[in-house]
């Protein structure tokens, strides 16, 4: 029961805790396997907007569950990563189908029921 | 010729500012005591400098002004609604009156400024920096002030009670 109990809040700490890949080839080839969308940001250092999103939104329980449940992460900084999609300005937030096809963009920080919102209009 | 300074003379009139400050500021980052008072700024005015300008009553909601510098500008009255002005300077500015709703102000640093009656509604305030400043007037309804410095800044207790929630630092 102790062993099944564990196993159980193992799962659930894996589950909440993000995984950001750094390669938008191998995001795309995660993503086909596991058939969930992509969610590519754009940032660099010394972004505070970025640092706002990593630090406080993305600590949101519920967002770092959809996060990290329902779309395969990657993190892109756009002085050293190799960017498929046009640049907006940081943080910008890409999301896709798994091949990578784009969706949807959002440009800029944002409140947590925002940002909860839109990953909520994509993947319901 | 004659046409033209009429045309220069009824811009000054209806607007205020000075067309040779306009072409200045087309053709350089550069427009310290400018004359841009109603002026319509649009564009991208990344790193430009304002420093002494009077942008007052001046309309730049279709500009970017990422790390401007408006120190001692007057841009009382001014729109900057959604505008970008990620790590301006606004030292010894002059924002009576202006809207900042929804505008960008990540980092952006405020010391020593008037912002009686400044609207900073739903305005990105993450890491801004206000020194020296009273802000018992100004409006901060859902201005996002996570890790925003607050140092010698006078705030009304609603206002302290707010910031606190967000997650504020004080000096």
């Amino acid at each position: 029961m102790k062993t099944i109990l564990l196993s159980i809040l193992f799962l659930g700490v894996a589950f909440a805790s993000q995984e950001w890949i750094n390669d938008f080839e191998e995001g795309k080839k995660i993503a086909k396997q596991k058939n969930l969308p992509l969610l590519v940001m754009y940032s660099t250092q010394g972004c505070p907007e970025c640092q706002y999103m990593k630090k406080k939104v993305f600590k949101d329980k519920q967002i770092e569950t959809k996060m990290s449940n329902d779309f395969v992460l990657v993190a892109l900084d756009i002085h050293k990563d190799k960017l498929p999609f046009d640049f907006f300005g940081i943080p910008t937030f890409y999301f896709t189908k798994p091949d990578g096809t784009l969706i949807d963009k959002k440009v800029g920080g944002s409140r947590e029921k925002d940002f909860l919102a839109k990953l909520n209009e994509i993947k319901k | 010729m004659k046409a033209l300074t009429l045309f220069a003379l009824f811009c000054v009139v209806l607007y205020g500012f000075n067309p040779a400050d306009i072409q200045k500021l087309k053709s350089s980052d550069d427009c310290q005591f400018c004359d841009l008072s109603g002026a319509k700024l649009e564009g991208d005015f990344t790193k430009s400098s304002f420093n002494g300008a009077n942008l007052s009553g001046a309309d730049l909601r279709n500009g970017s002004f990422r790390a401007a510098d408006f120190s001692d500008a007057d841009l009382s009255g001014a729109n900057c609604e959604g505008v970008e002005l990620k790590g301006a300077n606004f030292t010894g500015s002059n924002l009576e009156n202006a809207n900042l709703q929804k505008a960008s102000i990540w980092a952006t640093k405020f010391n020593g400024s008037n912002m009686t009656n400044t609207n900073l509604s739903n305005a990105g305030g993450a890491y801004a920096i206000f020194y020296d400043i009273d802000l018992t007037k100004s409006i901060l309804n859902d201005t996002i002030l996570w890790n925003a410095v607050f140092e010698k800044t006078k705030l009304t207790q609603p206002q302290k009670e707010y910031a606190t929630k967000e997650e504020a630092i004080f000096k």
